[in-house]
């Protein structure tokens, strides 16, 4: 644990343990806050998301210029959409996973990117860190090597789907040649898999 | 579903996706409601979510945020209304400064305008004021002399013009002999040219005896052309004559201009 705390504290990138703390509740006041307009509240919620939603959009477009412009627009969206947002539908980080996947699929289906012959890609998340192995990226190379050595390269894949791609239960299943069931179940085992990998 | 069995169903992780249909969403969230651990559960899985999303991003810029900051800061939808709502306060703010400025121009203006008219109304009571001091001074001697001259004491003698020289001229003299001075009024006689003056002579009539008692040019005038002349030898009569500049010892005859007897 004191371990864990001084990674926290020390290390650029936040852990899982850090995650844990601080979504132990929603961040709801902020949500209401960012609702009314206050852009402090949008700004924090910026620095809470934007990372992940960031790696996303990476995960789905394969082109870290791309995926910095759609960031751009995936929070001008939030802004401007926070009030259609309310906590029936769910969590709020679904509801901007939702946006994030809509604004980089749209953006791979526009004309632009037709003409390109640039699509949804095929690799998985871990194919695309491997591919583009920037020097900007060493220093979080025992982080991601961690991913590619311990999640089973099934566990890659459904997540990759699930999560990045945002298919249905029953598309992916299709895909995997899978039942729905044990999609279900090794979804959760995969995920199982991952907490324990990042709360080492 | 009980709490264990919701957490077992994998349900919760795509919950999280957002991949649930709307039944099973349902179901999900009413567990929620109900079982804490499930609450519990659910962040968890979002928070390793997260973290997965954030381990496999790439160094994101703080350029990104301050554009999208700029942007949410100046959203290009509503330019219209908030140029309006911006013009309507800039306008009554500039309305109300200028008609600030120019009232005070104006009161300023009005102010040296009163403040000139108060100088000049000053300058002018002042030059009234003057006028009627040296009015009360003229009234004052006026009076003294009239008061002199009708006193028991002053004889006159008119001074009727020579008709030889000046037949419209002639003075008048008050002669008070006890007091040893005349006064001439020299109203009667015409300007003296340039470099010439009037001298007045007592004269015995016998023998013929001219005296001068004076220059009117250097004598006291009084007020109007009334010459205070001293030191007069009793006289029979009085003579005015037009004499050079300084004055003559003897009058010259040819310029007698008035000429009157003392009556006794």
């Amino acid at each position: 644990m004191v371990i864990c705390f001084f990674r926290i504290i020390f290390s650029q990138k936040p852990t899982y343990w850090f995650h844990l703390i601080l979504y132990m509740e929603q961040p709801n006041s902020l949500i209401t806050e960012l609702q009314k307009g206050s852009e402090k509240a949008f700004s924090r919620i910026y620095e809470l998301y934007s990372k992940a939603i960031f790696g996303v959009l990476h995960g789905i477009v394969n082109d870290e210029y791309l995926a910095e412009e759609l960031l751009q627009d995936v929070f001008v969206k939030i802004w401007n959409n926070a009030s259609s947002y309310s906590k029936e539908k769910g969590r709020f980080f679904t509801w901007i996973l939702n946006i994030a996947r809509n604004t980089a699929i749209d953006a791979l289906r526009s004309k632009a990117f037709k003409n390109s012959q640039r699509n949804l890609s095929t690799d998985n998340f871990v194919d695309i860190i491997a591919s583009t192995d920037s020097l900007n990226r060493k220093t979080d190379a025992i982080g991601i090597k961690k991913f590619i050595d311990l999640l089973k390269p099934t566990c890659v894949k459904i997540i990759d789907l699930l999560y990045f791609k945002g298919y249905t239960q029953v598309d992916a299943a299709e895909s995997l040649e899978m039942p729905l069931g044990t999609l279900k179940t090794r979804n959760r085992n995969c995920i199982n898999e991952l907490r324990k990998i990042l709360a080492e | 579903m009980n709490a264990e069995e919701i957490i077992a169903s994998g349900l919760l992780e795509l919950y999280v996706y957002g991949s649930l249909s709307e039944e099973e969403r349902k179901t999900v969230m009413k567990a929620i409601e109900t079982y804490p651990e499930v609450q519990k559960e659910v962040e968890a899985i979002e928070a390793s979510l997260i973290s997965l999303g954030e381990t496999v991003a790439p160094p994101l810029s703080v350029r990104i945020w301050n554009s999208i900051f700029k942007s949410i800061s100046n959203p290009q939808g509503t330019p219209v209304q908030t140029l309006q709502k911006r013009n309507w306060a800039a306008i009554s703010g500039w309305a109300a400064a200028i008609l600030c400025v120019a009232g005070i121009f104006w009161m300023l203006r009005q102010n040296d305008n009163l403040q000139q008219q108060v100088n000049d109304i000053t300058t002018e009571n002042t030059e009234l004021r003057t006028t009627m001091d040296s009015t009360q001074v003229d009234l004052a001697e006026t009076n003294s002399l009239l008061e002199l001259l009708r006193s028991k004491d002053f004889n006159t003698i008119i001074l009727p013009g020579n008709d030889a020289v000046a037949p419209e001229a002639y003075a008048k003299v008050y002669y008070n002999a006890p007091g040893d001075i005349a006064y001439i009024d020299a109203k009667g006689l015409p300007e003296a040219p340039a470099g010439k003056v009037y001298q007045v002579w007592s004269l015995t009539l016998n023998p013929l005896t001219p005296t001068s008692i004076g220059l009117l040019d250097t004598a006291t005038r009084t007020t109007g052309d009334v010459y205070l002349l001293k030191g007069i030898p009793v006289p029979e009569a009085f003579g005015i004559t037009l004499e050079p500049a300084g004055g003559s010892e003897t009058p010259t005859l040819e310029q007698l201009y008035t000429l009157g007897t003392v009556t006794p």
